[in-house]
């Protein structure tokens, strides 16, 4: 993980919302928000002026990512961004702090977010006619999501499909640091045949591809991040970075997930075990918001329709 | 664990090297054919590289004292990444401006880097790579090429084989065995510079199966090396290779060597009404050049500070060539999946070649399966 002071002060509380989590497992969600709301981070984003840290979404980026490499079952990451994109229209919800994410809420449908297994939310940010509303919705994980009380539209103009898929794949990133170390630790803990199953090259070969996959992951987190700068107005989005970001993040996912259980064996697949947290969250995520084939769809359309060279395209949109 | 990358975007300075390599490719323009372009790492043209080298382009990175151009190796990267982009002729000067100047430079004697650098940054003079033989491919180690010293320097004794462009350079740094014996390894292996001029040299073009000539065999039958023909320390030659190496397997040139057939579909998919599959696997290839771009970038900066960073570019040569192998091998789906409503010849042709000569991405400057074995030791596994 990189360094950051920002990391150092809330890893902690992290650390212990992913031990209630998988380990324990008595996550009490409702007061771990709370934990959450105190420490003030949901506001990382937002300028100082408005109580926040100020900081870009690369600057950030550590903090973000290490939601997903704990595994938190809360919108962090999610609330914090749309805090960051939409600051003068959200300006109660944010008063109140309330727990919002991107998703989906018909008339007489269940309010779907984006992302599944989210505890505590207050409210889904959702596209609609053209524009974007705020849905107020209760109920929990089990029970789904309904839609409770009034629609609000918002002026603002934004692909909140995409912000809610990038709040998603940088978590994904994140998480898939979690899965590389567990694996590369129990490649080098379980003994077979005399040796730790890490000194056999099938076994290597495999990690070494999925090293591949989670740098490529990583390194497409910092591209999206670079491509999401927040101004006054909110935050925009570098639609061609952020969409070939999260379709490197999405492709990585399934052969991520497939090495991490193969190197566990049978310990892999029980309850007790955390792996599956992770590769059940990497397996949902890479759906959210539309698979890596979305994403390139609308990359490779954009190239096409710029009419520049593939070199050219690459260096004027995705540097 | 290798440590996870950090992206590093091109200083403005670099970036604006940019135009000025643009318009010199206009004053020496690359072949027309894509597939003439397809093989730019193997294209030599003297004439390129020297002027090349009189835009101070050639050894850019290297101290002015050495007649080197002063710049970062953000410049470099810059400078590569467009030539190859462009798909120009950088064969001759390649390895020497890649890996033999920076090698001498680091480990070389000031009589070596005096004689040979300026000579090097002008774009004349030429270097191959001696590492494998026929009996030390992926176990390096084992290179049985000897060097015994005599009164006049080394007495040189043994054979080189895949030497790229070994007819047509001037010297070649050769791994070879200066003292101990065959089952020592690692041990007692020194970098030697040879003047390919001397006698007792014999140098056989091998043709490739595109019909290609580029390397060859090399045999050594006592050809006497003066002393200081000796790079380095007698005995580090391992750690020297080793070293090398960082700088081989991170650049551009692992990354962009299918661009010409990608570019060339690219135009054609614009001509004809390309759907949806067509759009998913440009955006695919598209997205995945992006990364792999910036990965390159991130172990540039990485080497800009002096580092070695000899895993992660292992790790990003591995990516990089299996996207430059996956380019033919997804375009020819593409292209095949219309049935009989083939692409124009052009296309087809190139498409022919960089199908066929794609298996040696992942061969040379070290193997994909021996690099892998790197990435796991990297990752703390045996």
């Amino acid at each position: 993980m990189t360094d950051s002071v920002f990391l150092d002060s809330i890893q902690p509380l992290f650390q212990d919302i992913h031990a209630h989590f998988t380990s324990q497992p008595d996550l009490n969600p409702q007061a771990a928000w709370d934990e959450l709301v105190q420490s003030g981070f949901l506001r990382l984003l937002l300028p100082e002026s408005a109580e926040g840290a100020g900081l870009s979404v690369a600057e950030a980026l550590p903090v973000l990512m290490a939601a997903g490499y704990w595994a938190l079952p809360l919108p962090y990451v999610e609330t914090a961004l749309l805090y960051a994109a939409l600051p003068d229209a959200l300006a109660d919800a944010i008063d109140g702090n309330l727990a919002l994410a991107v998703g989906t809420c018909g008339p007489g449908e269940p309010a779907q977010p984006l992302r599944l297994g989210l505890h505590c939310l207050d409210a889904l940010v959702t596209a609609k006619d053209g524009g974007i509303t705020v849905a107020p919705v209760s109920g929990d994980v089990e029970q789904g999501w309904r839609l409770q009380g009034e629609v609000t539209p918002l002026s603002q103009v934004l692909d909140i499909r995409l912000l809610g898929t990038a709040a998603e794949c940088l978590q994904l990133a994140g998480a898939m640091q979690r899965v590389l170390e567990l694996t590369v630790d129990y490649a080098n803990t379980r003994q077979q045949f005399g040796r730790p199953i890490g000194k056999y090259q099938a076994l290597q070969q495999q990690i070494s591809v999925m090293t591949g996959h989670c740098h490529s992951a990583v390194m497409a987190a910092q591209l999206a991040a670079g491509g999401m700068q927040r101004s006054n107005t909110g935050l925009s989005l570098d639609h061609h970075r952020v969409a070939a970001a999260c379709g490197m993040i999405k492709a990585a996912c399934q052969p991520v997930v497939s090495t991490a259980h193969a190197v566990h064996g049978a310990i892999g697949v029980t309850e007790e075990y955390e792996l599956h947290h992770y590769t059940r969250r990497l397996l949902a995520g890479r759906l959210a918001g539309g698979s890596e084939s979305r994403w390139f769809e609308q990359v490779g359309q954009a190239c096409l329709d710029s009419g520049a060279s593939v070199f050219d395209f690459t260096l004027a949109n995705l540097s | 664990m290798i440590p996870w990358p950090q992206r590093q975007t091109l200083p403005a300075s670099a970036e604006a090297l940019r135009s000025e390599v643009r318009a010199f490719l206009v004053a020496h323009p690359p072949a027309a054919a894509a597939d003439v372009r397809a093989r730019s790492w193997m294209g030599f043209d003297a004439a390129f590289s020297q002027a090349l080298g009189e835009r101070g382009w050639v050894g850019l990175t290297l101290p002015t004292q050495y007649g080197g151009g002063g710049g970062s190796a953000f410049d470099r990267y810059v400078i590569l990444e467009e030539l190859l982009a462009a798909g120009a002729p950088v064969s001759a000067h390649w390895i020497a401006d890649r890996q033999s100047a920076p090698l001498l430079l680091r480990f070389g004697s000031d009589s070596q880097r005096r004689e040979l650098l300026p000579r090097i940054c002008a774009g004349e003079l030429y270097f191959c790579i001696g590492m494998s033989e026929p009996g030390a491919g992926s176990d390096l180690a084992s290179v049985s090429t000897r060097a015994v010293p005599n009164d006049q320097g080394w007495l040189l004794n043994g054979s080189k084989l895949w030497t790229t462009n070994a007819d047509r350079c001037h010297y070649m740094i050769a791994l070879a065995r200066t003292s101990g014996q065959h089952g020592d390894r690692q041990q007692g292996l020194s970098q030697l510079l040879v003047d390919l001029s001397l006698p007792g040299i014999t140098i056989r073009p091998i043709r490739d199966l595109a019909g290609d000539a580029h390397f060859n065999e090399v045999f050594f039958d006592n050809v006497q090396l003066p002393h200081d023909a000796l790079i380095g320390a007698e005995g580090d030659g391992w750690q020297q290779v080793t070293a090398e190496l960082a700088f081989e397997r991170s650049g551009p040139e692992r990354i962009l060597s299918a661009m010409a057939l990608l570019e060339c579909w690219c135009d054609w998919l614009r001509l004809c009404e390309a759907d949806t599959g067509d759009q998913r696997t440009l955006g695919e290839l598209v997205s995945r050049l992006a990364v792999l771009r910036s990965l390159s970038l991130s172990i540039t900066a990485q080497l800009a500070q002096g580092q070695s960073p000899v895993i992660p570019a292992a790790l990003v040569k591995d990516l990089g060539t299996t996207f430059e192998q996956d380019i033919p091998a997804m375009l020819a789906d593409q292209i095949g999946r219309r049935g009989g409503e083939h692409g124009r010849v052009e296309l087809m042709r190139t498409l022919a070649y960089t199908s066929i000569i794609a298996p040696t991405y992942s061969l040379r400057g070290g193997t994909r399966e021996i690099l892998r074995g790197l990435i796991a030791r990297g990752m703390g596994l045996r």
